[in-house]
């Protein structure tokens, strides 16, 4: 993105990260790509987490009022405690239909503002078309007046580079670390002195894969991501299959592949999605009711799909530069 | 304890005596401007000792000045005062990631006071022509019960403010003054029909 983009994209994650109750965000928005960069960065984020990004993507304009709604005033039991924003975008959706249960959604929320502001105790960002923006005040004001922050998307994106990626692609030139990054890549290299298996250095290694991966320090980001997925063979191999050693060894996985990715390592990135797409079905079929599981499985398969999108990519380019 | 908007007196005349018996209490935006428009030092004070209380260093972060340009703006409204302080705390923290010896400035206050101004915006010429007669007059300026929508919605989207110093009175958001005076201009010119 560019630097007003990225600009936005810091204030969102910093409104986000103080967040430790209840707090509204909107984002107006007709640029589907940044949002997606925006969710993607976010889940990122909140991967190794106990508690994940929620995107409730209803199937039907009717689920909005029928089954998000209910879950947003009475969240399950077992969700209240969590922190992870949730973020519903409501930004997409193209027909009449969806335009009339978003603003019956929108209208029943702010009727039950404060129920769901006792209830839900997370932040809850609503993206919705821009053309909505300008009459959001009167549409829903009891929710527009208690709101944390807003943000108008633009066209942020920066034009496509006209080649694929090189395979074996070498970044040299890398953004400098801010004190708090450099400490939390510090961190990690303490831990990994140690050898330690605690659960503890696979956060760690999460975030300082984060910092290495956004700041293009690929070769440390490689080093990290092993790092963790060694650490979490070893875990799981000490206490079994349980569900969160099993969980933890997937994101150990998705963050392998997404290093070999960010390097144009298609192949490795490949076999590690396919690993930790197995451990996600092993997961979902073993604990059905658990919707997180079948997220992941999305996840990775969605990954595949990418990876398979980007061979192709680069198959018809190479094809195309040999003839 | 009833919680009622301030428009609903005019719609249910003798309201607190439905609810109970005991009058309704005006809870009015907190007094930063006198009915002249002018800043009122003891309103602004007030605003002050509320950020005081919850941060006694805030001076290390937010310049006095700064602090002050933006109660003025909120209007004495609280949470926009927040929303203000709490944006520029948020934009500061992101310069410094860049460069860590960054201190709040006039342009990021200024970006986000019109960011703020855009949350209020646009206005219809035909609101604006209303808006511009509660500026003038400080009156809530009903001409039937027919107006109650439109005032409610003045009130809840923040439009307009009401305050108490003696008798209650209206004006609108600080922030649209200058928005509503163009838009009447451009009318007076002929090219203003909404914005």
């Amino acid at each position: 993105m560019d630097p007003e983009g990225e600009d936005a994209w810091l204030r969102l994650k910093q409104h986000l990260e103080w967040c430790d109750h209840f707090a509204l965000g909107f984002i107006f928005t007709d640029h589907s790509k940044v949002v997606h960069i925006f969710r993607k960065r976010l889940a990122g984020i909140y991967r190794a987490r106990v508690t994940r990004l929620k995107t409730p993507i209803p199937n039907r304009p009717s689920d909005l009022s029928n089954k998000l709604l209910p879950n947003l005033i009475h969240p399950p039991v077992h969700q209240q405690a969590l922190q992870a924003p949730c973020w519903i975008d409501l930004s997409m959706q193209q027909g009449d239909e969806w335009t009339r249960a978003r603003l019956a959604f929108l209208t029943r929320l702010n009727e039950q503002r404060e129920p769901m502001r006792r209830a839900l105790n997370r932040p809850l960002v609503l993206l919705l078309p821009i053309a909505e923006r300008t009459r959001i005040k009167k549409l829903v004001p009891d929710l527009w007046a208690i709101r944390d922050f807003s943000l108008v998307t633009n066209s942020w994106l920066k034009p496509e580079p006209a080649r694929p990626p090189a395979p074996a692609q070498k970044t040299t030139a890398s953004f400098p670390l801010t004190d708090y990054e450099h400490s939390l890549i510090m961190e990690w290299e303490r831990l990994q002195t140690k050898k330690t298996l605690d659960r503890g250095f696979l956060l760690a290694a999460d975030r300082a894969l984060g910092v290495s991966l956004r700041t293009g320090r690929y070769p440390l980001a490689s080093r990290i991501a092993s790092s963790q997925e060694w650490t979490a063979r070893k875990r799981l191999h000490a206490s079994g299959e349980t569900p969160e050693a099993l969980r933890d060894l997937s994101v150990s996985l998705d963050n392998v592949g997404d290093t070999a990715k960010a390097m144009g390592q298609w192949k490795k990135a490949e076999i590690n999605f396919e690993e930790g797409l197995a451990i996600a079905v092993l997961l979902s079929g073993s604990l059905p009711e658990n919707v997180d599981y079948k997220g992941m499985v999305d996840h990775f398969q969605n990954r595949l799909k990418e990876l398979a999108k980007k061979g192709s990519e680069q198959n018809s380019f190479l094809t195309y530069s040999t003839s | 304890m009833y919680t009622v908007p301030p428009y609903l007196t005019t719609l249910a005349h003798n309201l607190g005596r439905s609810l109970g018996g005991h009058p309704i209490t005006q809870w009015p935006n907190i007094h930063v401007r006198n009915i002249k428009n002018n800043p009122d030092p003891g309103g602004l004070a007030l605003m002050e000792s509320i950020i005081e209380k919850r941060f006694p260093d805030w001076q290390k972060i937010i310049p006095q000045e700064f602090l002050s340009q933006m109660a003025q703006s909120s209007g004495g409204d609280l949470r926009d005062f927040f929303r203000l302080i709490r944006e520029c705390v948020i934009s500061l923290r992101t310069a410094r990631f860049a460069r860590p010896d960054a201190l709040l400035d006039k342009p990021i206050v200024d970006r986000v006071i019109r960011q703020l101004c855009n949350e209020l915006l646009p206005i219809a010429y035909e609101d604006a022509e209303w808006l511009a007669r509660i500026h003038k007059t400080k009156q809530a300026a009903l001409h039937s019960d027919r107006d109650l929508p439109a005032l409610a919605r003045f009130l809840d989207s923040n439009l307009i403010m009401n305050y108490l110093n003696g008798e209650p009175w209206y004006d609108i958001h600080p922030l649209l003054i200058e928005e509503i005076k163009e838009i009447m201009r451009g009318n007076d010119t002929g090219d203003g029909n909404s914005t």
